[in-house]
């Protein structure tokens, strides 16, 4: 069940490069700060979200090393 | 420390710096793949761990030799073409790193320190990077404005094209966006294919050493291998994106249904073919996972800025075809004097220190494969499968290509075994990895022997047929409950 969760949200941080890069009215091209927004959402916010969401529904499992 | 042998195995010199070549370039899938290159990982850290075949199949331990034996042909054909650009002969940067990866992959004290390579071969990159930056006196966010405001890429008149003029190590076309008028730094054959009033013609261009040429907007030039080519200062680069703002937002040159099924494509060849190949090394702890990420995500970053001073301060690279090998030039056009060169040379040893590492972890997958197989040690199965990849590294030059090439062959043929559970029995993992083969080889040959874009994006990702027609046939050859 939290694995199907966490792949869901996985799924949808990756539909939105997709969706900026491809998506209508070219929302990818506005500017934030000086940069595009696809830059910003590629290249900062969904590999960092796409970490934070792994390391915080990840189970460790009970045996192995470090 | 599993955390770091783990993202040794991910974060090879061809994946980094063909990400930062993508951005670079200014593809449109260049931040796709950022985004890949930390959630392969990810889903690798997250997904089930199947159960333990109870045979192991010859057939999987093959496939995944061939995989490992790509996988080195492509990060030795990279550092062979990082020192060409450099100016050292390829095969001298390709057999010293085949040569240092396997003294310390068969020297066993080395076992203990080799996972530190990658996070010393990253944290050297990065000090690179800072010191590119602040010969640029830009932030990054300021050095991105900068290029995506750029009017048009165009040669400086410090560009060594321009100043003594370049060869180019592989044949390949120029297309120019406007008059241009080039010379010629030795004498070659040349095709120049003229584009006039809709009606196009080839002629030959045979010049002595001097001899001069002007194209005009739309002309191609074709050159051979070895040719040396002088052009104009001030001159848009043939090959670079039409301006900033083209860099910035690209657009493709295809459909936006194809650009979504290529978009897909990729997806699927780092997602299910990374799976395979990183699931079994993945750590189990939180501290594990985190680290893997941590340097994932170091690596994407300077992947990024890399792409962007490489923007700023080096349009040169832009010419003709941007490779991945050729961005390690950066250090020497935004650095001036001895310091760019010496930077360059530092970062080659990263990327030499990159495929170290992953040439280390793959000697640890095929040893536990041959442990699991009754094969021995795996030193001869080792030794035979570097040595194959530094033959054919001296004759590969698409390590991007290969990659992918490899990715897409795992998630069409081991991917859905690493998730079957119950474990397949031996008959019915040959008949899946069989079924996922023949259809990514029908993807791979008949998407580039067909026309259309739908059909070269195909071509590209041969995974869209084959990992599904390997999903289907596990799902037929499953073994039923009783």
């Amino acid at each position: 069940m939290r694995r199907r969760f966490t792949g869901r949200l996985l799924g949808l941080v990756l539909a939105g490069v997709a969706l900026l890069a491809l998506g209508p009215f070219d929302v990818g091209a506005v500017r934030v700060a000086g940069v595009s927004l696809l830059w910003w959402y590629g290249g900062a916010v969904a590999p960092v979200a796409a970490a934070l969401l792994t390391l915080a529904l990840f189970a460790p499992k009970s045996s192995g090393g470090r | 420390m599993i955390g770091l042998r783990f993202a040794s195995l991910w974060l090879g010199p061809v994946l980094v710096l063909g990400v930062a070549a993508h951005l670079y370039a200014g593809a449109p899938e260049g931040l796709l793949l950022v985004v890949l290159v930390v959630l392969s990982p990810c889903v690798a850290l997250l997904g089930r761990r199947a159960a333990r075949a109870a045979e192991a199949s010859l057939v999987t331990v093959l496939l995944t030799l061939l995989a490992a034996g790509l996988l080195l042909c492509a990060g030795l054909s990279l550092i062979g073409d990082t020192a060409g650009v450099l100016g050292a002969a390829r095969w001298r940067g390709i057999a010293i790193a085949a040569g240092c990866a396997f003294a310390l992959t068969i020297w066993p004290p080395a076992g203990r320190w080799w996972p530190w390579l990658a996070p010393g071969a990253l944290l050297v990159a990065w000090l690179v990077l800072a010191a590119v930056a602040h010969a640029s006196g830009l932030g990054p966010i300021a050095a991105w404005s900068r290029v995506a405001s750029r009017p048009a890429f165009s040669f400086e008149a410090t560009s060594p094209w321009v100043r003594s003029g370049g060869t180019f190590p592989e044949a390949g076309v120029l297309v120019f966006a406007e008059p241009h008028t080039i010379r010629a730094g030795s004498p070659g054959v040349f095709g120049v294919i003229v584009g006039d009033g809709g009606t196009t013609s080839v002629q030959e261009w045979r010049p002595q050493r001097g001899g001069t040429l002007t194209l005009r907007p739309g002309d191609h030039l074709s050159y051979p291998a070895g040719a040396r080519l002088i052009f104009e200062n001030g001159k848009r680069v043939p090959g670079a994106p039409r301006s900033g703002i083209a860099w910035a937002d690209p657009t493709a040159d295809v459909s936006r249904a194809v650009e979504l099924v290529r978009f897909l494509g990729l997806a699927l060849t780092f997602l299910a073919g990374g799976f395979p190949l990183l699931r079994p090394s993945a750590p189990r702890t939180r501290v594990g996972a985190a680290v893997a990420l941590a340097l994932a995500l170091a690596a994407t970053g300077w992947a990024e800025g890399w792409a962007v001073y490489a923007g700023w301060a080096a349009p040169d690279l832009f010419l003709g075809t941007v490779r991945a090998g050729a961005l390690v030039a950066l250090p020497s056009l935004a650095v001036d004097g001895q310091g760019g060169r010496r930077l360059g040379g530092v970062l080659l040893v990263a990327v030499i220190a990159l495929f170290i590492a992953g040439a280390a972890a793959l000697r640890e997958r095929i040893a536990a494969l041959a442990r699991g197989g009754g094969l021995g040690s795996g030193i001869a199965l080792w030794t035979g499968v570097l040595g194959g990849a530094l033959v054919a590294s001296l004759w590969s030059r698409e390590p991007w290509a290969l990659l992918v090439l490899v990715l897409g062959f795992l998630a069409s043929t081991l991917a859905p075994l690493a998730l079957a559970s119950p474990a397949l029995p031996v008959r019915a993992q040959i008949a899946v990895c069989a079924v996922g083969l023949a259809a990514f080889a029908v993807g791979a040959l008949g998407g580039g022997a067909g026309g259309g874009a739908l059909a070269a994006t195909l071509g590209a990702y041969p995974a869209l047929l084959g990992a599904p027609a390997a999903w289907g046939a596990l799902r037929l050859a499953r073994p039923r409950p009783a």
